[in-house]
């Protein structure tokens, strides 16, 4: 199924929400809208998903849009798709009444052993017969995606899915999805954490103040960020603001007194930059490399992020982070409070003018 | 303190045995405002729900109307009602006036705003959540109606027996509309202002307890209905 | 709300509120309670006669209109000063009980017998006793006030004359005032009983029916006026009520009684009863 969006335009009062949203989703996979609070993705989302309608543009499936449909065809369409809201709508009463309700709801004859497949694959198995007020935040959420399931969609549209929630909850939503993006059905979710984008491996739309700034895959925009907007958006990461000045032929990033090398034919002025911290080498001693820039610093945070280890390092005025793995942290023995030397080539700095 | 205690005697005697004109009052009270209060839920509690959900440009103007509505004084309906079913009025030849049609129709007429603004308070919320749930689920337009309401049952049962409450109690208008016919008009709002106009105050007190055990019952068995 | 908004609201309140008590705090003008019927009322003579009563007495005089029975049980609770009522029976056992100090004549006017133009009982021109024999044996409806009013109890005691009484489903007891049960009458073509003052009044509106029996010496319907006994109920305006009745007696008096209604209805609604 190919579902589409044209020129999308949604407002609220007299408030836009969605300014001309044009985006593409086809052939199976992951696609993630992304983009801060308040960009619009649950509205776009719910248009997508034919919740609610756009107040100017179209939403096509397969080249129809649906504004022609009768309300049969959209009846029949919705079947073919599934929600997960972002608080989760639940009926009072146990688990397995809300699972019962969805299949009732559609006429579908009782499936209980699809039923249980779907609340295992969930690790809701043993709730089966709790009443749904005393389930967790994050067991409703994973309620609400197995009620979603069991009526087996074509396209699972997610809306923040996994904000709030506990991580062991998190993953198991992760881990469903993921599952239904490589069996090759469709799974449109938004969020504002792009690794979550990167864990999927999907296709990204950046939205910003209700329009699409920039799409591509989850690389790609972590990479090439077009705004500064869209590079702020993996979770951790050096911002600056400072002036861009040329001197011999090379420019420079002056951040107050501090000055580190770029490479950039940005004209002179007032630039914002981001250093990405995974860019930054970390060592006890000054190396010898091509890479120009060299701080010197005090450690004075370890934040242990699981996989990687963030540190935050005081090298004069400028606060740097830098991530390492944790064997590393482990290998080259690093504490608060330790001296250590960061290095990072000119390159490595993203250069966005500001007014 | 004394006519209390009078009147507390008094309705005993009147229902226990319960006399026939007592028995005849209260069934004429309740056949009237029951029937009233159904006839402006059928067309209040749908109203109310469309409002709850429809999205368009004069929403907001056509819920200011339903809440100024509220404010109409029975008085008021009384007279547009009088008017329009007497002899010579619009429909004059449905012969209504001074028959427990009038009083039917005027108290519908006055318990309809009532129904349809409290419906419309209650399903603001739940009326969006369970049609996103409904539509999110691929049902037809009927079932989503149908879980919304299901869903909000609780509300909308509180609604008509607010309706129900307000036009039982209901005197002027429907003095007005009625006649107060004994026999085939007379309920226990209007028995109990012609015994005072009597001077009769004890009996006007009894009725006065009648009125509110019935209205109790009443109360207690719609409760029942919405089932916690 | 902002405390701005909040000093306002509450000055507003308290205007509010210093507005319904001043009427409580002005300098009290000697007052009188006078309880009477509300067909009294609704012939408009308290509109003409208060005024009068109110400067020559330099008071205020507070009508309460209700039912007959109600108008007795005010007198009775010593709600009120002073009572002006037509139902002789009730008024006698008033004063016997104790309540009122004397019961004396000040005007009276007369019922009508009115009915469908078409007259279909055929009593037009009857004495009332027979004519309501009459409706009693005819295919018609009567519509009473059966409110306990001295309307009431007039009808009451016709019916008692008459000997007889129309059969269940052709007597409609209205429990109302005068004018609802007239209207009442105009709407399911019934005979009724109606005094002469709300009758003149309402008469354009009832267009269906007609007078049809008049003058009778059994349809005269005297008023009288009854001050409340101190005895019973020290703490009234017994100086004003004295004077109330006596004024209403005088020759001042009866002479408003005599010329009110002549220029609405073209003759008077009242007659004077006291004789010089």
């Amino acid at each position: 199924m190919r579902i589409e969006a044209r020129g999308v335009y949604r407002k609220s009062g007299k408030h836009p929400i969605l300014r001309g949203v044009s985006l593409a989703v086809r052939g199976g996979g992951a696609f993630v809208v992304l983009g801060p609070n308040g960009a619009g993705k649950t509205t776009l989302l719910r248009i997508l998903a034919l919740l609610d309608k756009p107040n100017a543009g179209e939403v096509l499936y397969d080249g129809r849009p649906a504004s022609r449909f009768s309300g049969a065809e959209r009846t029949a369409l919705r079947r073919r798709l599934g929600f997960v809201f972002q608080h989760p709508l639940l009926l009072n009463g146990p688990v397995i009444a809300n699972m019962r309700y969805a299949l009732k709801l559609r006429k579908l004859p009782a499936a209980e052993d699809r039923i249980d497949r779907e609340l295992a694959a969930l690790g809701l198995a043993s709730k089966k017969d709790l009443d749904v007020r005393l389930l967790s935040g994050g067991e409703k959420q994973r309620l609400q995606l197995a009620r979603a399931m069991v009526l087996e969609p074509e396209v699972l549209f997610a809306d923040e899915p996994t904000s709030n929630l506990d991580p062991v909850s998190a993953r198991t939503i992760e881990d469903r999805l993921r599952k239904m993006a490589a069996a090759g059905k469709t799974v449109v979710l938004t969020t504002h954490n792009l690794l979550q984008a990167r864990l999927f491996g999907a296709q990204v739309f950046f939205l910003k103040a209700g329009e699409i700034v920039q799409q591509g895959t989850a690389f790609q925009v972590l990479e090439n960020p077009a705004t500064l907007d869209v590079a702020q958006f993996s979770s951790i990461t050096n911002v600056f603001h400072g002036r861009l000045v040329r001197a011999d032929g090379e420019s420079f990033l002056e951040i107050g007194p501090a000055r580190i090398q770029v490479a950039s034919g940005l004209d002179e002025g007032p630039v914002a930059a981001i250093i990405r911290p995974e860019d930054i080498l970390v060592s006890r001693d000054p190396i010898t490399s091509s890479a120009r820039n060299h701080f010197s610093g005090k450690v004075t945070f370890v934040d242990d992020l699981g996989m990687v280890v963030v540190l935050q390092v005081a090298c004069g005025d400028l606060t740097l982070r830098a991530t390492i793995t944790r064997t590393s942290l482990r290998e080259m023995g690093i504490r608060t409070g330790d001296e250590i030397v960061l290095t990072f080539k000119a390159s490595a700095v993203l250069l966005f003018p500001e007014e | 303190m004394g006519y209390f205690l009078e009147g507390l005697k008094q309705a005993l005697r009147l229902l226990v045995p319960p006399s026939g004109e007592v028995l005849e009052i209260v069934g004429l009270s309740l056949l009237v405002s029951g029937a009233a209060t159904a006839l402006a839920a059928a067309v209040g509690v749908p109203f109310g729900l469309w409002l709850s959900l429809a999205e368009f440009r004069g929403r907001r103007v056509l819920v200011s109307l339903v809440q100024t509505a509220l404010s109409v004084p029975a008085v008021l309906i009384g007279l547009v009602v009088y008017i329009l079913v007497s002899r010579r009025g619009l429909f004059g030849f449905l012969g209504l006036l001074f028959t427990p049609g009038a009083m039917i129709l005027a108290q519908a007429l006055l318990a309809l705003p009532l129904v349809t603004a409290l419906t419309l308070a209650a399903f603001q919320g739940p009326a969006r959540e369970g049609r996103d749930l409904a539509y999110s689920l691929g049902a037809s337009r009927g079932r989503m109606l149908g879980t919304i309401l299901r869903q909000g049952r609780f509300a909308f049962i509180a609604a008509m027996i607010t309706g129900f409450s307000r036009v039982v109690g209901e005197t002027g208008m429907t003095l007005m509309v009625g006649g107060n016919i004994k026999g085939a008009t007379r309920v226990m709002t209007t028995a109990i202002s012609l015994e005072t106009m009597k001077g009769n105050f004890e009996i006007g007190l009894a009725l006065g307890i009648v009125l509110l055990l019935v209205a109790l019952v009443v109360n207690v068995f719609l409760q029942m209905c919405q089932g916690k | 709300m902002s405390s701005g908004k909040l000093r306002l609201a509450m000055i507003a309140v308290a205007l509010l509120l210093s507005g319904a008590l001043a009427p409580a705090c002005a300098p009290k003008l000697d007052t009188l309670t006078l309880a009477s019927t509300t067909s009294t009322f609704d012939s408009g003579f308290f509109d003409v006669f208060i005024p009068v009563f109110e400067k020559k007495f330099n008071c205020r005089v507070k009508v309460i209109a209700v039912g007959t029975g109600q108008a007795m049980r005010l007198g009775r609770d010593g709600n009120a000063d002073v009572l002006l009522v037509h139902d002789r029976e009730s008024e006698d056992k008033f004063v016997a009980d104790g309540f009122g100090v004397r019961r004396l004549d000040v005007m009276h006017n007369d019922f009508f017998v009115v009915g469908p133009k078409s007259d279909p009982a055929v009593i037009r021109g009857l004495k009332a006793v027979d004519a309501f024999r009459k409706i009693a044996a005819g295919a018609v409806s009567f519509v009473s006030r059966g409110d306990d009013s001295g309307t009431h109890k007039k009808e009451l005691r016709l019916w008692a004359a008459a000997g007889t009484k129309p059969v269940q489903g052709r007597y409609v007891e209205s429990g109302s005032g005068m004018e609802a049960t007239l209207r009442i009458a105009n709407e399911k073509s019934g005979y009724t009983l109606a005094d002469r003052a709300t009758w003149l009044s309402h008469k354009k509106e009832i267009d269906a029916l007609d007078v049809l029996v008049e003058g009778d010496s059994d349809l005269v319907n005297p008023y009288s006026v009854i001050v409340i006994s101190p005895a019973k109920f020290p703490g009234l305006n017994h100086r004003l009520a004295t004077q109330f009745a006596d004024f209403i007696r005088s020759a001042e008096g009866q002479a408003v009684i005599r010329d009110f209604g002549k220029d609405r209805f073209g003759g008077p609604l009242f007659f004077p009863d006291v004789v010089r």
